[in-house]
């Protein structure tokens, strides 16, 4: 009995002590901002990831005297987070935001649009595509850091095992189904199936120019030729050209990964990583070209600074420094971020080391519009996985479908 | 029905040697060793049966990355890549991980068990007004789902300035129900006799708790330790909500996810780290599984 | 030491007091005498207060606010204002929500029975005579700690097409398995059992456990008699057992009606919204579509459903549970 309320007393105090450690450095996170010490949301995936985002803190530090801390939750959940952060008010000053989701947040971030003219920052020396996709309704919302095509990945060495030219940029939906043929011919699955929304946008898009959110940033679900485009994608699975669509995002990846599927819609940002992990020679081409041309979504992520921050001239200052030519070149060097700026892309197509990377990404950009965002974006989003998955399966007309999903949407 | 079988089984015990329970023990042991080494051999297979989804986690584990997701699935890769579990601490600070885990469910298990035992005692040992009332509060508790919580709890913890820390990890969970529930229906079943004895000595209420009442409670305590510890080492949404710091605060569930990056993911490391969480769980059972059987049955989940 | 007469009186308390917890009996039958300790005094509601207090801090209050919140237009970001019944009137408009409810219940009824029988069943396999239960025991409990992550990649693994069933059902028979997590007719049967694999564990061990405890010469005594297992199993060990099988049909009800990680994983509520459960439905509109308020409501008209399903139990035990 002695003994153990010792023991107990012991664990107490090594409780009572972490407790006391872990509360210390918990009130110097989170809250406690000064002009010369902000903090940084952004979505992190390991200790490479994280290395590489505080290289870019530390540039900050020695250019603009601020400390940046760098708060970071897994991508998948970084998004329910900050929504949460933001209604409780305790949202970071510097914002990593992706192009997609922006228009749900233009409560939430500083238009920064006058903090650019003060300060004379040179906007046109950012990718055109990047620097729309930061922007909702005319007004700008963050400095772009990343963009990115959807384009086609390719298994080479597939291609070369059944005698099939490879596809060039700018190739057709004709091109596409024969290659799909011949490619079945040698029991080889061409496509691997998506229903994830801005790949599934992309595809339909490139086939007939059909898309569900229109270029002023109005949602249209009952768009026909979107409909159209769905039953096409249903087309390819019956021929047995594509596989079968799963509500897991990451199944196309996975799947060419594994060789199971010849090719597979995905941005830049997946380029160096799925070249590290395949054991193939990888490709990359632009979307099948249908009936408006070669047409595709670009999607990109950048850096916003939110209203509740009490210092936004340091954090646009911040921003500024981390969206510099001197960062972004840096990061394209590591194979991180396909630039959104216009100077530094140079630098990626570089490393990447991707043969034909270069022209395939050029023809993508030329042809390509920012997937503007909505805020009802993430419901189409899930939407998608539930319903359009029922379309790309055959199990219901592209018609049936988007009016389920436009019936959804209307109600909330 | 069972009165009227163990009517009969009263009056069985009661006649003489029941001449067909003779003849069956006369024939009884072959053919029940053969079906016996049947029944057994079924068992083995439904385990296996049962396990094959562990087994195939431990062997993707083991792959190279391009191979998880082959198809037709192998069970192996092309090499036993031991390098994902090195691999697992390098990517992540998953060792991080693993002690905030550990500290997070072993203080919050630590509170919730001193809390129950306290209020078990009183629920049933100790007489007071309301009792009953509270205790059926108690229980209404225990039906409500967590994510309705997950936001005022947030802005709770925004007004404690308890946002990211360890705190606000341990303590809202700290006080579920179910232990005063377990830890109650256990010392329903301690005679009497035990509180007189010890009034006889000359203690009073703390006394008696600390010296008599709970030694007595501690298979209960483990028990109600093991669903406590695994409830906090799985626990992922709240842990998402409130830490910031995902280093500093982290807990597993909550670093898993950092394997699932927007530029891909790495899905045998994922496995790897998987396996390696389930370890402390595993360890912890194995250890307190006689305490556990003998918890469960005296908290009166048994039949007795 | 136990007989095949009635249990001696100390036993009895047992069943007296998760009486007193279903509230079905009247507080005075406390078995024996209360003693000085039996007085009413403020020492219970001291020992009580550190729990109470907490619940009341962490739990009571949460909830009360969530409950205000409910009758709230909330969203995330921007003006709040006071909604009424409106809510709730919305909820019950919205064709979705039923649906989700249907599908809750569809979850239940099929889960809750196929988690018991399957638990209850390797429990009574698991009997004494077997060598080396614990081990089985300690590897059937395993699947309940395993990180959900790494279950959904292999039991993704197994019923995509060209996963493991798929690939059996070919070589073997040579047709083709449906694709279960897209097929609206088999997702959600899917579901139910990978649930049902990992969740099975708990129970199993409450159940062995109970077992256990089973005095040994009632099971003798009806073997004696001519009873098989089956008989004795029916007979002796489960009126027996009858508290436990009721704690863990509670339980499981409860936690069973708050599916969400599940399906969530698997199907993200499709195709359709054929696996899309209320916690989901909950889930959407609170972090996705920011709509606080709704989901507060929809939160508490899930715990008003867990309430009465309980308290239908707690009600119907009489029946069935056999207290000593």
């Amino acid at each position: 009995m002695q003994r153990r309320r010792i023991i107990a007393g012991l664990a107490a105090a090594a409780a009572a002590a972490l407790v006391l450690s872990g509360c210390s450095s918990g009130s110097s996170a989170g809250g406690s901002q000064s002009k010369d010490a902000l903090t940084w949301s952004m979505w992190i995936a390991g200790k490479e990831d994280k290395a590489a985002w505080q290289k870019v803190a530390d540039t900050v530090k020695s250019e603009d005297g601020i400390t940046l801390t760098i708060q970071g939750a897994p991508f998948e959940n970084y998004f329910t987070k900050l929504s949460t952060q933001l209604s409780a008010g305790s949202a970071q000053c510097v914002v990593s935001m992706q192009s997609l989701r922006a228009a749900n947040y233009t409560e939430s971030l500083l238009p920064l649009d006058d903090l650019a003219k003060k300060d004379g920052t040179d906007l046109s020396a950012f990718d055109s595509t990047a620097l729309d996709g930061m922007k909702v309704d005319g007004k700008l919302y963050g400095l772009p850091y990343d963009t990115g095509p959807i384009m086609m990945f390719y298994n080479r060495d597939l291609f070369k095992q059944a005698g099939v030219a490879e596809p060039q940029p700018g190739w057709t939906v004709d091109d596409f189904e024969a290659a799909g043929a011949a490619l079945k011919a040698k029991g080889i699955t061409e496509y691997g199936s998506t229903v994830a929304d801005l790949n599934l946008e992309s595809m339909i898009y490139g086939y007939n120019g059909g898309r569900v959110i229109t270029a002023g940033g109005k949602l249209d679900a009952s768009n026909a030729k979107f409909a159209d485009g769905l039953d096409w994608m249903a087309s390819l699975v019956k021929k047995g050209y594509a596989t079968q669509a799963s509500s897991d995002s990451s199944t196309p990846g996975n799947d060419f990964a594994a060789g199971k599927v010849a090719m597979y819609t995905d941005g830049p940002w997946s380029l160096i990583s799925q070249k590290a992990k395949v054991k193939f020679d990888l490709g990359v081409t632009t979307l099948p070209a249908g009936t408006s041309g070669p047409s595709t979504f670009a999607a990109g992520s950048g850096f916003g600074v939110s209203k509740q921050c009490k210092y936004p001239e340091q954090a646009f200052k911040a921003v500024q420094t981390m969206t510099s030519e001197k960062v972004l070149t840096s990061l394209a060097e590591q194979g991180r971020a396909f630039p959104g700026r216009t100077a530094a892309q140079a630098a990626w197509y570089s490393s990447a080391g991707i043969e034909g990377a270069e022209p395939a990404l050029k023809a993508a950009l030329a042809k390509s519009s920012p997937l503007l965002g909505n805020k009802q974006s993430d419901q189409l989003s899930q939407l998608f996985t539930q319903y359009a998955l029922q379309a790309v399966n055959g199990q219901t007309s592209g018609k049936e479908t988007m009016s389920s999903i436009a019936g959804q949407l209307g109600t909330q | 029905m069972s009165e009227a079988v163990r009517g009969g089984l009263a009056t069985t015990s009661n006649r003489s040697v029941n001449p067909r329970a003779v003849a069956r023990t006369k024939t009884a042991p072959r053919p029940g060793r053969v079906r016996h080494a049947i029944g057994y051999a079924l068992l083995c297979l439904v385990a296996l049966l049962f396990v094959s989804p562990l087994v195939y986690m431990v062997a993707t584990s083991l792959k190279p990355a391009d191979q998880v997701f082959t198809t037709p699935p192998t069970l192996w890769g092309r090499s036993l890549e031991w390098s994902n579990y090195v691999q697992a601490f390098t990517y992540l600070p998953f060792a991080r991980f693993i002690l905030n885990g550990v500290f997070v469910a072993a203080v919050g298990t630590a509170i919730n068990v001193a809390v129950a035992v306290l209020s078990g005692y009183a629920f049933s040992r100790l007489r007071w007004r309301g009792r009953n009332t509270v205790f059926m509060l108690f229980l209404v508790t225990l039906m409500i789902p967590q994510d309705v919580l997950v936001i005022p709890m947030y802005v709770m913890m925004q007004g404690f300035g308890w946002v990211d820390t360890f705190q606000a990890l341990i303590i809202p969970w700290a006080f579920t129900a179910l232990g005063a529930f377990l830890i109650r229906q256990f010392f329903l079943t301690v005679p009497q006799e035990l509180d007189d004895a010890a009034r006889v000595d000359g203690a009073g209420p703390v006394r008696t708790f600390f010296s008599v009442m709970m030694p007595l409670a501690r298979p209960t305590m483990a028990v109600l330790a093991v669903f406590s510890f695994i409830s906090y080492w799985n626990s992922f949404l709240w842990p998402l909500v409130v830490v910031n710091d995902v280093e500093a605060h982290g807990t597993i569930p909550l670093g898993l996810q950092q394997f699932f990056g927007q530029q891909g993911s790495e899905w045998n490391l994922v496995m790897a780290a998987s396996v390696i969480s389930m370890l402390p769980t595993v360890i912890l059972l194995v250890l307190l599984q006689k305490h556990l059987v003998k918890g469960i049955v005296t908290s009166g989940l048994g039949g007795r | 030491m136990t007989t095949i007469q009635d249990p001696p009186a100390a036993a009895a308390v047992p069943a007296v007091a998760t009486a007193v917890a279903a509230g079905t009996a009247t507080p005075n039958r406390q078995g024996g005498d209360p003693g000085p300790v039996g007085r009413r005094t403020w020492w219970g509601a001291a020992f009580a207060a550190p729990h109470s207090i907490g619940l009341v801090v962490f739990t009571a209050f949460p909830i009360i606010a969530s409950l205000v919140v409910s009758f709230m237009n909330w969203p995330t970001l921007g003006a709040r204002s006071f909604a009424g019944i409106e809510n709730y009137a919305r909820l019950f408009a919205d064709p979705v929500f039923r649906t989700v409810t249907l599908n809750t219940a569809l979850f239940v009824v099929l889960y809750v029975p196929l988690n018991l029988v399957v638990s209850l069943g390797l429990a009574a396999w698991l009997t004494p005579r077997i060598a080396g239960r614990h081990v089985f025991r300690v590897l059937f409990f395993i699947p309940t700690i395993t990180p959900i992550v790494a279950n959904v990649v292999v039991w993704r693994m197994l019923y995509q097409p060209g996963g493991a069933i798929d690939a059996t059902l070919q070589s073997t028979v040579g047709v083709h398995a449906p694709n279960f997590l897209a097929d609206e007719h088999w997702a959600m049967l899917a579901i139910v059992a990978m649930s049902v694999w990992q969740g099975f564990g708990y129970n199993m061990l409450i159940f062995s456990a109970a077992l256990d405890a089973v005095p040994e010469n009632q099971i003798e005594a009806s073997q004696l008699d001519g009873a098989n297992a089956w008989q004795t199993f029916w007979a002796i060990k489960f009126p027996l057992i009858s508290p436990s099988v009721f704690f863990a049909t509670m339980m499981t009800l409860i936690t069973s009606f708050q599916v969400f990680v599940q399906p969530f994983v698997l199907t993200k509520g499709g195709p359709g919204t054929a696996t899309e459960t209320l916690v989901q439905y909950i889930y959407n509109t609170g972090f996705q579509n920011q709509q606080l308020g709704l989901a507060s409501a929809g939160a508490w008209v899930l715990f008003v459903i867990i309430l009465g399903i309980t308290a239908v139990q707690f009600l119907g035990q009489k029946r069935w549970v056999h207290y000593e």
